[in-house]
């Protein structure tokens, strides 16, 4: 006889990123999500709307912090207030997932600690390792939490590289412990302009090319995975990384085989330009967990 | 050599003279402006309504070359950002800076720490030694001079969009000159105009007040030793004979600007 929880899948938790037009939408009614992800930095406020609005989510929903701002990989660490106000944000709304770039966004100019408000890339070596490790193992020690840390969407390559990315993310993961947030799409658009980043550089096949990522990526080094769609664009231009479609079928497929190489790993549809309704939104997250159920009880048959 | 090079980077990116218009880089620059006017269009939302985008984003342009962003949050950043804007070749720009002065403030005040209402212990005040007393003001009060009576100017503006149902930056850029030559010309050797700000729950109220007022709410707000003054030492200091605490009191309370009083 076959019990009940041999034949019932374990999927995924599955969450999309709220932004502020959805605000009344996620609180009117329970949504069909397991969790849902804030950008920590705009709920920094110490009171008034944004506050109430967080503390009412996070009485509502697991939440999953994910900060834009720490820049892990840069040499002229985050200020100790930045990481004082995402420890009180944490404390405040005990998230199920804390996560940051593998970025850099600090930098000196003219003897003042000045922020990029972006994601910069940085290269992978040795130096750049040694700072993020060091950066993610302060973050890790004050917010007592292990985190996550997400792979950028690069719109140039830097010089003086010694690893490829995954590479260098494998490093850090093994000399911090800290887990990685794969964004399936940020392969998707590095892929694209993979041609035109590189010296007489040839266009690949972006879905290998994020299969073979993901290949090189340890099974237990995984803690979440974002999905989100960009704009398209003519040959020759790069792809950006703008959040305003929902998830190419490619990258729907590159999910599908992450799913089978690591699991039920937690997702989250992103969404920033171009929103949606809500609805919209959610319909998304039901395509994420129709894919991870037909992936899940497959498994289970064939156990 | 990690920090020599991201430094060079953040040079090139804060670099005006060196905007790439079809790299990899130029991405970045166009998402550091980009990014730039979305927060400030937030934090300055009334002079990005009567501006438009596009001059907006050229002023957020122009300011961030001059001052980078220094804080890691968007929503704290802009804090010169009205003086700037009377530096600057637009149209209107000193009534858009008195405006970005008060957009400011209420973005403050609606970021700033709730405050619990306690008004039962104002029953203090008749039975305790004002030296003793503090007001405790609701979240977010600021106080702001301007040469120009800027809520008339916003409530004027906001009127005529409405009534004249106005949907283009040009026709609000008509009654922002109709405006500066009210105020303006008239007003060059005329007192200030005292504003107080505050959050009595979710948004920021304005609110044109006396200098009798706005000196004694100065003096209220000021810490000795990091500890707000008394009432009894703060009425001890005022000698502007036009301030009324018992005129004073009833409205500060009806408006929620003052939510208790403690006992030190």
């Amino acid at each position: 006889m076959i019990s009940l929880n041999t034949t019932t899948p374990q999927l995924p938790l599955i969450g999309v990123g709220l932004r502020h037009i959805h605000y009344n939408d996620a609180l009117s009614a329970r949504a069909n999500i397991d969790f849902i992800e804030v950008h920590a930095e705009n709920f920094f406020t110490e009171g008034g709307a944004t506050y109430q609005v967080i503390t009412d989510i996070a009485a509502n929903y697991p939440i999953s912090l994910h900060a834009t701002s720490l820049g892990l990989g840069s040499a002229v660490p985050a200020p100790e207030q930045q990481l004082n106000q995402l420890l009180a944000l944490v404390d405040r709304t005990d998230p199920i997932l804390v996560s940051d770039h593998a970025c850099f966004s600090w930098a000196e100019l003219s003897s003042a600690s000045t922020h990029a408000g972006d994601l910069l890339p940085v290269p992978f070596n040795e130096e750049s390792l040694a700072c993020m490790a060091n950066n993610v193992l302060r973050a890790q020690a004050l917010l007592k939490r292990t985190i996550l840390v997400e792979n950028l969407s690069a719109y140039i390559q830097l010089p003086g590289s010694t690893y490829s990315e995954s590479e260098f993310l494998v490093k850090l993961c093994e000399l911090t412990g800290c887990k990685l947030l794969i964004d399936i799409n940020n392969l998707m658009v590095n892929a694209t302009n993979h041609h035109l980043l590189e010296p007489n550089g040839e266009k690949i096949d972006t879905k290998e090319f994020a299969k073979q990522w993901l290949n090189s990526i340890p099974k237990n080094m995984v803690g979440e995975f974002h999905l989100a769609g960009c704009t398209a664009v003519p040959e020759n231009d790069f792809m950006i990384d703008d959040h305003s479609q929902p998830v190419s079928d490619d990258a729907w497929q590159v999910y599908k085989f992450a799913l089978e190489r690591f699991g039920p790993v937690p997702t989250l549809i992103e969404w920033d330009e171009n929103l949606p309704s809500w609805t919209t939104l959610l319909k998304e997250a039901d395509k994420a967990r129709h894919i991870a159920t037909k992936v899940f009880s497959r498994e289970v048959r064939e156990v | 050599m990690l920090k020599e090079s991201q430094s060079t980077f953040m040079q090139t990116l804060y670099s005006p003279e060196k905007m790439s218009q079809d790299t990899g880089f130029g991405i970045y620059q166009r998402s550091l402006i980009a990014n730039a006017a979305r927060a400030l269009s937030i934090t300055f939302s009334t002079v990005h309504s009567y501006v438009g985008n596009a001059e907006f984003t050229k002023l957020v342009r122009a300011y961030l070359y001059v001052y980078p962003k220094t804080q890691y949050d968007w929503g704290e950043y802009g804090d010169k950002f009205a003086t700037f804007i009377s530096t600057q070749p637009v149209s209107h720009a000193m009534i858009l800076a008195e405006i970005a002065k008060l957009d400011f403030a209420c973005h403050q005040a609606e970021r700033s720490a709730d405050i619990v209402n306690d008004i039962e212990t104002l029953s203090l005040l008749s039975s305790e030694d004002p030296y003793h007393l503090h007001f405790q003001f609701n979240a977010g009060l600021t106080l702001l001079s301007s040469h120009l009576p800027i809520d008339i100017i916003k409530q004027l503006v906001s009127q005529r969009v409405t009534e004249d149902k106005i949907t283009n930056v040009n026709d609000i850029s008509n009654i922002l000159h109709e405006v500066s030559n009210t105020y303006e010309q008239s007003n060059e050797n005329k007192a200030p105009y005292y504003f107080v700000i505050w959050r009595p729950d979710m948004q920021a109220n304005y609110e044109q007040i006396t200098q009798g007022e706005f000196v004694w709410l100065s003096v209220l707000k000021n810490r000795k030793d990091k500890v707000q003054i008394s009432i009894g030492e703060a009425l001890d200091r005022i000698t502007d004979e036009t301030f009324s605490l018992v005129d004073w009191l009833p409205n500060a309370i009806s408006n929620r600007l003052i939510c208790g009083i403690t006992l030190k």
